[in-house]
C-alpha cells in the first residue's frame, strides 16, 4: 500500500489530478447527478414532466403507509434466502473443476460454462417463460413424461394445497401459490458462469502444499472441502454474497417479464423494484417512485454495514 | 504454434466483427445524412406497427412519395412495441427524434407539448395532395372518418397527430375446425351461441384426446372479448350513472358513480357481468392470463384453437400464417331475448365512436419541418391511404376510399347501441387496474368464483378509486393552468378591434375546449368531495 503524502506535497502535484478528472466527471454525471435528482424530486409532487409541486415529507409519510411496497419486502426475503442455496451449486461446481487432474479437461470445462454467457439476459428470460407456459411449456411436458405429475397431485391431495390438480395444466405463474416457487425454479440449475469463475480464481490461490498436508493427515474429499477450500474462498463467497443481495434488492427485470407490471396474481411477485416502476410509470407518480428508492437505498446501505460489521473473513 | 494459430483466429475474428459493424454504422450515418447528393433530404418516420402488412405500405408510401418528390428520401423506422417507449424517450430528451413518430405509446402531455408541433393549422387547410378527388377543398380534418379526432388532443385542445388507419375488434375462426366438429361453418350471432359453441369443442377435444382449445387467450386478447361481453351487461347501469344530456363513457362518472354508492361490485349488472367473463375465460386455455400475444396467435394458427379474439391489426399476420380458411365476426352480444343476460343489455354495441389511429406526430427536433410536414400531408390523402388499405389490409381511414374486400369484414358495425362500463373502470386508473388484474385469477380459475373476486375486491376498491380520481384532478389541474397562459394571451390580442378573424376563431374555439377542461375537472372534484376526500 503506498504511504500517505502531505497536503502540501498533493497540492503541489494538482495537474496530475487532472488526469483523473473526465473520470470523476463522467461518474458524477452519470451516476451521482440522477441520485442527487431523485434526492431532490422526492420532495415533489412530479408527474415526469415540467411540473412539479413542492409537498416537503408527504411522499416519505406515504411511503410509510404502503402496505405494497413493505409487504414487498416478504418477496425479496424469501428470494434472498432463496439466492443464498443457489449459490451452492456454483461452488460444487468450481471444486469440481479446480480437482480435475488434467489441464486440458478444466480448460474445456470453464469453457463449457462461460459459453452461456453470449446469450443476452433477455433471451434468457424468455425462453423461461416459455418453459413456464400451461399447455405448450416444456415444463409442464417434462412433468406429464415422468408421471411428476402424477406425484404432485397426490401430494397436493394428501397436503391440502389446493394447486395440483389432475386434468389441469399447471399455471406456474397464473397461480398465486406457485408464483414465489417458480421466481425461485428460474435459472436452475443455477450454475452461473461469473460466480463459478470467481471461486475458481479464488480455489487456484490455495497453494498445493495445503492439500499435500490435508492429504497426509488423512483429509477425505469432503473434509477437505468444508475445512480447507471453503473457509478459503470466503472472501469471494462474501462479495458474490454482497453483488447478489443488491442485486436481488434492486432488481425487478425478472418479475416484470414473467409476471408483468402488477407482480402477477395477487400481487405476489410484487419487489420494490418493481413497485417503484409501478408508480412512476403507470400511476405517473414519479416524485412518489423516488422516495421509495430512498428507502430501498437506506435498506440496501444498512444490509451493507450489517455484513461488512458481522460477516468476518478469518484468515488463517 | 498451434495456439498461436488459435490465438490469431480469435483476434482475426474479433477484427472482422468490429469492421463489419464500424461500415454498417459509418454508412448508415452517412444514408442518414443529406447523402452525396446536394438536394437530397432524408425524413425519418418511427413507429411500431411490426405486424405483417404495415411495413410494407408504408415503403410503398414512401416510394410513391419520392417519386413525386425526387429530392426528399423517406426512411421508415419499424420499433418494436415493447421497447418502443423507453426508445421515444431516449430520442426525445437526446434531441435525436426522428422527423415523424407514431404517437400514443409512453408519450406524456408533458411530452406531447414540448417535443412535438401542433398541427391544427394543418388540419383546416385543404390538402393539396386530395386535388382532383371527391375531398379536394375539404380541410384535410374533414376528410377524416372520424374528423381526424384519432389525432386530436382534447385536454390540450389541437391537433397533434395525423391518424392514417381504423381499427376494430373481432372474433376469428378456424372454419375448417368449425365445420369439422359442428358439421357446419356457421358463426355464432349470440353470446348464448358462442357459449354453445365453446361446449361442444370442449366436448369434441375431450372425447377425441386431441389438445383443442375453443378460444386461444392471452394478457393481450382476453381483455378484448372480456370487456365487451362485460360491458355488454353493464349498458343499462350505465345510462344511468352519466350526467344528463351527457354520453361519453367518461370513467370518471363510472368511478365517481361507485364511490357515491350507485353501484357497486355486488350490482346485478355487475355480477352477471362478471359471471360472463367467467364463462369465457373457462373457454380459454388454463393459465392465458400468463401468456402473450404471439403465444395465443400461435396456438390458433397451428390448429389447436378454434377461435381467438384479436384486432383487425392481426388480420393480415394471421392470414400469411394459417393454412385454413378463416372466418370473422363482429363479438358476438347477448340477446336481449337471453334469459340470463338479456335483462342488463340492450342489443350489440355500436363501433361508431371508434376513433382512426396510428397517428403520427411531427416532432420540434425536425430539420425539414416544412417537408416533414408535406409528407404528413401525402400520408393523409386518399391516394396513399388508398395504397395503406390495399398492401397493409388495414382499414383506410380516409373517406370514400375503397377498402378490399378482405378489410370488410372489419369496418366499422354503425348500429348498435352504446357500450357499457369496464370492469376495471380504465387503464388509465392505476391503482383500480392493479387491484382488478391482481384478483383476475379468481375469476377465470377453474376453482375460482365471481363471488371470490368480489370478497377480494370490494374492501380496497373505494380507496384505490379515490386514488385514482385524485390524480385525475391534479392532471386536470395541470392542463388548466396550461390553457391559461394561451387563452389569456389571446384574449388580450383579439381585444384589439384590427385583430384577425383568425386569431378571435381560436380564441372561441379555445374557450369551448376550455369549457369541457373545466367541466371534467369540475366532475372529479365534485365526485372527490362528495366522497369525502375534501380538495385544498
Amino acid at each position: 500500500m503506498a504511504a500517505p503524502i502531505s497536503p502540501r506535497k498533493a497540492w503541489h502535484e494538482w495537474n496530475l489530478y487532472l488526469f483523473i478528472l473526465p473520470a470523476v466527471l463522467l461518474i458524477g454525471l452519470f451516476c451521482y447527478f440522477p441520485a442527487a435528482s431523485a434526492i431532490y424530486h422526492s420532495f415533489f409532487r412530479w408527474s415526469g414532466g415540467e411540473e412539479k409541486e413542492f409537498i416537503g415529507l408527504k411522499n416519505f409519510y406515504d411511503v410509510l403507509g404502503d402496505g405494497v411496497f413493505w409487504n414487498s419486502f416478504w418477496v425479496i426475503g424469501i428470494l434472498v434466502v432463496s439466492n443464498l442455496f443457489k449459490l451452492a451449486p456454483a461452488i460444487l461446481i468450481a471444486v469440481l473443476i479446480h480437482r480435475l487432474k488434467s489441464e486440458r479437461w478444466q480448460y474445456l470445462y470453464r469453457i463449457v460454462v462461460v459459453l452461456p454467457m453470449i446469450v443476452p439476459g433477455l433471451v434468457t428470460l424468455f425462453i423461461w417463460k416459455s418453459f413456464f407456459d400451461p399447455t405448450q411449456g416444456a415444463l409442464n411436458r417434462f412433468l406429464d413424461l415422468t408421471g411428476l405429475k402424477t406425484a404432485l397431485v397426490a401430494l397436493d391431495r394428501a397436503v391440502g394445497w389446493g394447486v395440483f390438480h389432475e386434468g389441469i395444466p399447471i399455471a406456474w405463474l397464473g397461480e398465486p401459490s406457485l408464483v414465489i416457487p417458480s421466481l425461485i425454479l428460474w435459472g436452475f440449475p443455477w450454475i452461473g458462469a461469473v460466480g463459478v469463475l470467481i471461486y475458481l480464481a479464488g480455489l487456484q490461490s490455495i497453494g498445493s502444499e495445503v492439500y499435500e498436508a490435508a492429504q497426509l493427515d488423512g483429509a477425505g474429499p469432503w473434509q477437505t472441502f468444508f475445512h480447507i477450500e471453503f473457509p478459503l474462498i470466503m472472501t469471494q463467497v462474501r462479495l458474490s454474497l454482497v453483488m447478489l443481495i443488491i442485486s436481488t434488492l434492486q432488481g425487478f427485470g425478472l418479475q416484470f417479464l414473467l409476471l408483468g407490471q402488477d407482480g402477477g396474481p395477487g400481487g405476489r411477485g410484487m419487489v420494490p423494484g418493481l413497485w417503484m416502476f409501478n408508480r412512476a410509470f403507470l400511476a405517473g407518480e414519479f416524485g412518489y417512485a423516488c422516495a421509495l428508492g430512498l428507502f430501498l437505498f437506506a435498506f440496501i446501505l444498512g444490509l451493507t454495514w450489517v455484513n461488512n460489521r458481522y460477516v468476518r473473513v478469518e484468515k488463517t | 504454434m498451434r495456439e498461436k494459430l488459435f490465438n490469431f483466429i480469435g483476434l482475426a475474428l474479433l477484427a472482422l466483427c468490429f469492421a463489419a459493424s464500424l461500415v454498417r454504422t459509418l454508412s448508415r450515418h452517412a444514408s442518414t445524412s443529406e447523402d452525396g447528393q446536394p438536394q437530397r433530404i432524408t425524413i425519418r418516420f418511427a413507429h411500431w406497427q411490426l405486424e405483417d402488412g404495415p411495413r410494407e405500405a408504408f415503403a410503398r408510401i414512401a416510394a410513391e412519395y419520392s417519386r413525386l418528390h425526387p429530392e426528399v428520401r423517406i426512411e421508415q423506422l419499424p420499433i418494436p412495441e415493447r421497447v418502443f417507449s423507453s426508445w421515444l424517450v431516449t430520442q426525445l430528451v437526446g434531441g435525436t427524434a426522428p422527423d415523424i413518430i407514431e404517437l400514443g405509446k409512453g408519450l406524456e402531455i408533458g411530452q406531447l407539448v414540448r417535443y412535438f408541433v401542433p398541427l391544427s393549422d394543418l388540419a383546416e387547410a385543404p390538402n393539396p395532395y386530395n386535388h382532383g378527388t371527391p375531398l379536394e377543398g375539404l380541410p384535410l380534418r374533414e376528410t377524416f372518418f372520424d374528423g381526424m379526432e384519432g389525432g386530436y388532443n382534447p385536454l390540450l385542445l389541437e391537433y397533434y397527430g395525423v391518424p392514417i388507419s381504423g381499427g376494430s375488434i373481432r372474433l376469428f375462426y378456424n372454419l375448417e375446425l368449425l365445420e369439422r366438429i359442428t358439421g357446419s361453418r356457421r358463426l355464432p350471432r349470440t353470446s348464448g351461441e358462442l357459449m354453445a359453441l365453446c361446449e361442444k369443442i370442449a366436448r369434441h377435444a375431450a372425447k377425441e384426446g386431441v389438445p383443442l382449445v375453443p378460444i386461444a387467450g392471452s394478457r393481450y386478447n382476453a381483455p378484448f372479448l372480456m370487456e365487451a361481453l362485460f360491458s355488454s351487461q353493464t349498458q343499462k347501469l350505465a345510462e344511468t350513472l352519466n350526467p344528463p344530456g351527457i354520453i361519453d363513457g367518461n370513467p370518471v362518472a363510472q368511478a365517481s358513480g361507485y364511490l357515491e354508492g350507485r353501484w357497486n361490485l355486488r350490482s346485478d349488472a355487475v355480477r352477471s357481468g362478471l359471471t360472463l367473463m367467467r364463462e369465457v375465460g373457462r373457454a380459454m386455455q388454463p393459465g392465458f392470463s400468463q401468456i402473450m400475444r404471439d403465444d395465443a396467435t400461435l396456438l390458433f394458427v397451428q390448429n389447436r384453437a378454434v377461435m381467438i379474439c384479436t384486432g383487425s391489426w392481426d388480420a393480415t399476420s394471421i392470414r400469411r400464417q394459417i393454412t385454413f380458411p378463416l372466418g370473422v365476426s363482429p363479438i358476438p352480444f347477448p340477446s336481449p331475448n337471453d334469459p340470463v343476460y338479456g335483462p342488463h343489455t340492450l342489443g350489440a354495441r355500436s363501433e361508431a365512436g371508434v376513433n382512426a389511429g396510428i397517428s403520427f406526430g411531427l416532432t420540434r427536433y425536425s430539420s425539414h419541418p416544412e417537408v416533414a410536414a408535406d409528407f404528413l400531408l401525402f400520408l393523409a390523402s386518399r391516394q396513399a391511404n388508398q395504397l395503406w388499405t390495399d398492401v397493409s389490409g388495414w382499414i383506410p381511414s380516409i373517406l370514400t376510399t375503397r377498402p378490399g374486400p378482405e378489410v370488410e369484414p372489419f369496418l366499422p358495425v354503425l348500429e348498435g347501441w352504446l357500450p357499457g362500463l369496464m370492469p376495471s373502470i380504465s387503464k388509465g386508473f392505476a391503482d383500480t387496474s392493479r387491484l382488478f388484474n391482481t384478483s383476475f385469477h379468481l375469476l377465470v380459475s377453474p376453482f375460482g368464483s365471481v363471488e371470490a373476486m368480489i370478497d377480494t375486491l370490494e374492501d380496497d376498491y373505494p380507496e384505490a378509486i379515490r386514488r385514482d380520481l385524485e390524480r385525475e384532478r391534479l392532471k386536470r389541474i395541470q392542463i388548466l393552468q396550461r390553457g391559461d397562459t394561451q387563452l389569456a394571451a389571446l384574449a388580450w390580442l383579439a381585444r384589439d378591434p384590427a385583430a384577425p378573424p383568425a386569431d378571435r376563431a381560436r380564441l372561441d374555439l379555445l374557450l369551448q375546449a376550455d369549457s369541457t377542461n373545466q367541466r371534467n375537472f369540475y366532475r372529479t372534484r365534485f365526485a372527490l368531495e362528495k366522497a369525502g376526500t375534501p380538495s385544498p
